[in-house]
């Protein structure tokens, strides 16, 4: 594997100056993997961090992205998900101007629904999500986009009615993970917790792997 | 003792060791550090890129701990003990090996915007070299593509003054840079003093396992941590996870400057180094 990292700056509508790194294959890749953090659960934490290089090793080139109001040590309301959604816009833009054929976006919780916005709004010739934890009503916003949706049933974002009435839509594969939480762990028992990552983030390799 | 150049800033007393930011000769330090010549001795080893007759660098990227070795012996061939070590950018990365390896010649350790990268970025780089894959920061470009001739030194200043890098730097700075970036060239005219192949070997050479090594640090001594508030290299995320990492430094953020705030703020980050310096006791 031979990468370039360069850096990406922005200033973010939450105020900080942005600094958001960008690893690119030599030669270039036509594949990219956009991460969108959670609220808390940022690109360093396991599931995003591992994503990451499972991404580069499969010849994908990865951006993963911070929030300004995280960098800022502030916290973020409800109300200022515009100022999200362009943070976001903002940090991904230079990437995507690249014209990459493939285009995956990652999101976690927080993430998903910023998730589902890029994808919908991309030129890419084809495109994709991986939904982790996904938040209130973005299941049901998808357009037809192909989507790895993932879930514990310990999380209290679980809902069996919305698994149930999305599973059926042929663009959708739900994993549905028996006790883990919102932060895709089983508390209290790491055998678990690692034992969730690894299937986890084999079922991201296969559908990056499909989609890509 | 040639083998070891030593720069003097005056003064005498505890020892305080500048390592530098790579292409920034110890001199353009002088407004931050000559005032503590009132009441230490204020020395730096420069790196082997400022060594007379140095020649080209190594062909292949080699490693920061050179640095921190090069540090090290040089500390020894001057008998310099009990020393304050105070390193920018790659120099804070080398000040922070030499005091691992090494911890009783130290009494206190000054990272000023250490090139500590996040996490994700430095994983990345140890994985393109344990794949024998190729590395490409824009920086070494940036560095090989750097202009390296002069007329004469009122064109590099002029040059310089140009560039948004030193835009929040003093003339009185920037002529510091100027005066100690360039020497007689062979065939008339200036050239840099610090090669830009030297400059491109360093980043090349970045040392990427800083992660593993700091939770060393927290017990040896004390540490003071100061970061631009808009730097693009200790960023918000490598700091928040070296402060979760080293529970009993200090940390301090320059507003409203950038990675290079000890040339564009010096009065500032004296006041800084000075007030912890006094709380510690050193």
């Amino acid at each position: 594997m031979s990468l370039e990292i360069t850096t990406l700056t922005h200033t973010s509508p939450f105020g900080p100056v942005m600094t958001t790194p960008f690893f690119r294959h030599i030669p270039p890749a036509e594949r990219l993997l956009v991460l969108l953090p959670g609220r808390g659960y940022t690109v360093n934490h396991p599931i995003l961090f591992h994503l990451l290089y499972l991404a580069l090793e499969n010849g994908w080139d990865a951006l993963p992205v911070s929030y300004g109001f995280q960098t800022s040590g502030g916290d973020f309301r409800p109300e200022q998900f515009p100022l999200l959604q362009e943070d976001v816009a903002l940090a991904t833009a230079p990437a995507l101007a690249n014209s990459y054929r493939h285009l995956c976006v990652a999101g976690k919780s927080l993430g998903t629904p910023l998730a589902v916005d890029l994808a919908r709004s991309a030129k890419a010739d084809s495109v994709s999500l991986i939904l982790l934890t996904p938040v209130g009503g973005v299941m049901q916003v998808l357009d037809g986009v192909r989507t790895l949706a993932v879930i514990g049933t310990n999380d209290p974002l679980y809902s069996p009615d919305v698994v149930r009435l999305t599973e059926s839509d042929a663009h959708v594969d739900w994993r549905v993970y028996d006790g883990l939480n919102h932060s895709l762990i089983v508390e209290g028992d790491w055998r678990a917790s690692l034992a969730a990552l690894r299937e986890i983030m084999d079922v991201c390799e296969w559908f990056l792997r499909e989609h890509g | 003792m040639a083998q070891y150049p030593l720069y003097t800033f005056g003064g005498g007393g505890p020892v305080i060791h500048l390592a530098v930011a790579n292409g920034f000769p110890p001199q353009t330090y002088r407004p931050l550090l000559a005032p503590f010549a009132d009441a230490y001795r204020v020395v730096c080893l420069p790196p082997r890129a400022l060594w007379p007759q140095i020649g080209p660098p190594p062909a292949q990227p080699g490693s920061w701990r050179e640095l921190a070795d090069d540090l090290l012996a040089g500390l020894r061939a001057h008998d310099l003990n009990g020393v304050i070590a105070v390193g920018h950018s790659f120099g804070g990365v080398a000040s922070l090996l030499a005091v691992l390896d090494e911890p009783e010649r130290f009494r206190a350790l000054i990272l000023l915007d250490p090139t500590i990268l996040p996490p994700h970025v430095m994983d990345a780089i140890k994985a393109v070299r344990q794949q024998g894959g190729e590395l490409r920061l824009p920086l070494v470009e940036g560095a090989l593509k750097r202009r390296s001739r002069f007329a004469d030194a009122e064109e590099a200043f002029a040059y310089w003054r140009g560039k948004p890098l030193f835009s929040d730097w003093s003339d009185s700075a920037l002529w510091l840079y100027t005066d100690s970036m360039t020497r007689p060239a062979a065939d008339g005219g200036l050239e840099l003093a610090w090669s830009p192949a030297w400059e491109a070997y360093y980043y090349q050479s970045i040392y990427a396992n800083t992660w593993d090594d700091l939770p060393r640090l927290d017990a040896l001594l004390p540490v003071l941590v100061i970061g631009g508030e808009t730097t693009d290299t200790f960023v918000a995320e490598s700091r928040e996870r070296a402060q979760a990492l080293l529970p009993n430094a200090r940390f301090v953020t320059i507003a409203g400057h950038g990675h290079l705030f000890p040339h564009s703020a010096p009065d500032e980050t004296r006041r800084v180094i000075r007030e912890w310096l006094t709380s510690v006791g050193a």
